[in-house]
């Protein structure tokens, strides 16, 4: 399975703790990022429309709130089970990066003290 | 129809109807929930960018590619037409350049010319953008650059060819004929940001050179290099190949082929078969190649005499010239034309018997299409035989029919595998049958005849092998894993009548 685009990982992240409408998605994946990620609702739409295709979001309800329509999308058990794979991907590099950075100092220290 | 007021529709008619009909709505309240938090009014420049960008790229179907790729292949055939009935000008007074545009047909022959690449290109684009290898701005940059590409390369070749008619008499060229390398250069840049755009997107799809979060610069900028690099080459490459009479019907009618089958198509059609193949016991690389004795024997005489008529053939085109005297004095019928026109003759009458032989062999059962593409493919051998018979001053013309049935053929093959409508299968299929008989048809005819032992040869081995097999699968005991319970195996030798 290849990794997650960067806009589809975030639109799943968001859908993740349930279902959300367009906007309501590009708040939260301003949120969840830390405001380090901001997409576009052009992004947000074509990723979308590929991730419903590819069965890892669909399509909740369409209702019209004050004047203005509203699509609530889902997380698909799918798009669950890919953005958890994901999630494992990153941790397993995030561990094996932090692992390095802790094994660096003890080798200096080693060498200090036999010297 | 007048433009809307409204700053956020008018934006999105940059979008195709159909996705305003599905997403407008929707699309439009997201934007102005978002301009509403942001205090804006109306959109953001940046934002109304990314609506032209996404919604011009929205419009890259495989369906607009299709249409696209074909009108490109449709547009170099005029192309060619056009440039044909422009030869033979004897006595005309050197081009000055500006003729290209004050003489309709010299226009209409520039204009489709540099027309037919560019459509192709956008069909490509639009079917790389299917299969997810070009995001949406990277469409829209190698759609763009590849139209204006191909412009100024059309324009160029113009040029330098005013400036060749110039030159030849030693007249002094005009300002249009010297700028040739200006406008090369400007061809091969645009073309290189092109090509780029497309080979950005091929890398992408590498690992180590994918954008991934929070290490996307590095490996993207790696990945843009490398992507110019390669596109510099590729857009002389294309550049060059586009020059070749009649390279973009080949290449469009491949795009669009390709366009049809990646076209979402709402009830797949479903090539009836005959007979599903009944899974065989034995490992595949153990199995007998026929299991009809009486098909394995014909198929065998006919290769045998094939081996035989088709070598002599091939030795009497290469080396004929040492004993032809001679068989012109023994009174051997035809034997005074050209060694290598009657070797040509006599191989295609080889290569014939090999072309019946082969679907005894490896098509199960009687196949009426099997049946259709052996008599289209005799045919046309045959007629290759006929068109060396006649000699050098035949002008190939028998040859081309050849490649012509072959083509038809192919396109006939093509219209019952390919996806879609008819309206939409039926001309790709014609136009892709079209471009495989020029550009393969006429080559293969060509020289086949002279490689029919070769072929002869490969099926008497192939037959030997599969006799042998058989033979040994006879002499294992009972329960052998190759002669297993419940196996059929047809013994070759003794069904021979």
């Amino acid at each position: 399975m290849p990794p997650l685009t960067e806009p589809a990982f975030w639109v799943l992240t968001a859908l993740a703790e349930g279902p959300l409408h367009g906007y309501a998605v590009l708040k939260r994946v301003g949120e969840l990022s830390g405001g380090t990620t901001s997409l576009r609702v052009t992004t947000l739409y074509a990723t979308l429309d590929r991730l419903s295709q590819q069965g890892l979001v669909r399509l909740v309800s369409e209702e019209v709130v004050d004047g203005r329509a509203r699509r609530t999308y889902e997380i698909t058990p799918d798009g669950r089970g890919q953005l958890t794979a994901e999630a494992e991907r990153l941790l397993a590099r995030a561990r094996a990066a932090q692992q390095q950075l802790q094994a660096r100092p003890q080798l200096g220290h080693a060498l200090v003290t036999t010297s | 129809m007048s433009a809307p007021r409204d700053p956020y529709e008018r934006l999105l008619r940059w979008y195709p109807r159909a996705w305003r009909d599905a997403h407008g709505e929707v699309f439009l309240a997201t934007m102005r929930d978002a301009d509403d938090d942001a205090g804006r009014a109306r959109p953001s420049r940046a934002d109304a960018w990314s609506v032209r960008v996404h919604g011009t790229a929205e419009r890259l179907t495989p369906a607009a590619g299709w249409g696209l790729a074909t009108a490109g292949a449709l547009a170099s055939l005029v192309s060619v037409v056009l440039l044909f009935t422009q030869l033979g000008g004897d006595g005309r007074s050197p081009s000055t350049g500006w003729e290209v545009l004050t003489t309709p047909a010299a226009l209409a022959q520039l204009l489709a010319s540099a027309a037919a690449p560019a459509l192709v290109s956008l069909g490509a684009v639009a079917l790389l953008r299917s299969l997810r290898v070009l995001s949406d701005p990277a469409s829209v940059l190698a759609g763009t650059a590849a139209v204006v590409a191909w412009g100024v390369a059309s324009v160029t070749s113009t040029s330098w060819g005013v400036g060749f008619e110039r030159a030849d008499p030693g007249l002094e060229q005009t300002p249009f004929a010297a700028a040739t390398w200006p406008l090369f250069l400007a061809a091969a840049v645009v073309g290189t940001v092109a090509a780029a755009a497309v080979w950005d997107g091929v890398l992408s799809v590498v690992p180590a050179l994918r954008d991934t979060r929070g290490q996307h610069r590095p490996r993207a900028l790696v990945r843009r290099a490398l992507a110019v690099v390669l596109g510099a080459p590729t857009s002389l490459f294309l550049g060059l190949g586009a020059l070749a009479l009649g390279s973009s019907v080949v290449v469009g009618a491949g795009v669009a082929a390709a366009c049809l089958v990646r076209r979402r198509d709402p009830a797949p059609r479903v090539v009836p078969r005959a007979q599903a193949p009944v899974p065989s016991p034995l490992p595949r690389r153990r199995r007998p190649l026929v299991a009809d004795g009486r098909r394995a024997a014909a198929a065998g005489q006919l290769a045998v005499a094939a081996l035989l008529v088709g070598s002599a053939a091939t030795v009497h085109a290469l080396w004929g010239i040492f004993w032809q005297d001679a068989l012109v004095y023994a009174g051997v019928p035809f034997a005074s034309l050209p060694s290598m026109n009657l070797g040509l003759a006599v191989g295609s009458v080889a290569l014939a018997l090999v072309v019946v032989a082969v679907p005894l062999l490896v098509v199960p059962g009687r196949s009426r299409t099997a049946l259709l593409v052996t008599a289209a493919v005799v045919v046309a051998v045959l007629l290759r035989g006929l068109d060396a018979l006649r000699g050098p001053e035949s002008n190939i013309a028998l040859m081309l029919v050849g490649a012509a049935v072959l083509g038809l053929m192919a396109a006939a093959l093509l219209a019952r595998v390919l996806p879609g409508r008819p309206a939409l299968r039926w001309p790709t299929a014609v136009l892709l049958g079209a471009a495989l008989g020029v550009s393969t048809g006429i080559g293969v005819l060509a020289v086949a005849p002279l490689l029919a032992p070769l072929g002869a040869a490969t099926l008497v081995v192939a037959l030997l092998v599969s006799a042998a097999r058989v033979r040994r699968a006879r002499l294992q005991p009972a329960g052998h894993d190759v002669a297993g319970p419940g196996l059929h195996v047809v013994d070759v030798d003794r069904q021979r009548p």
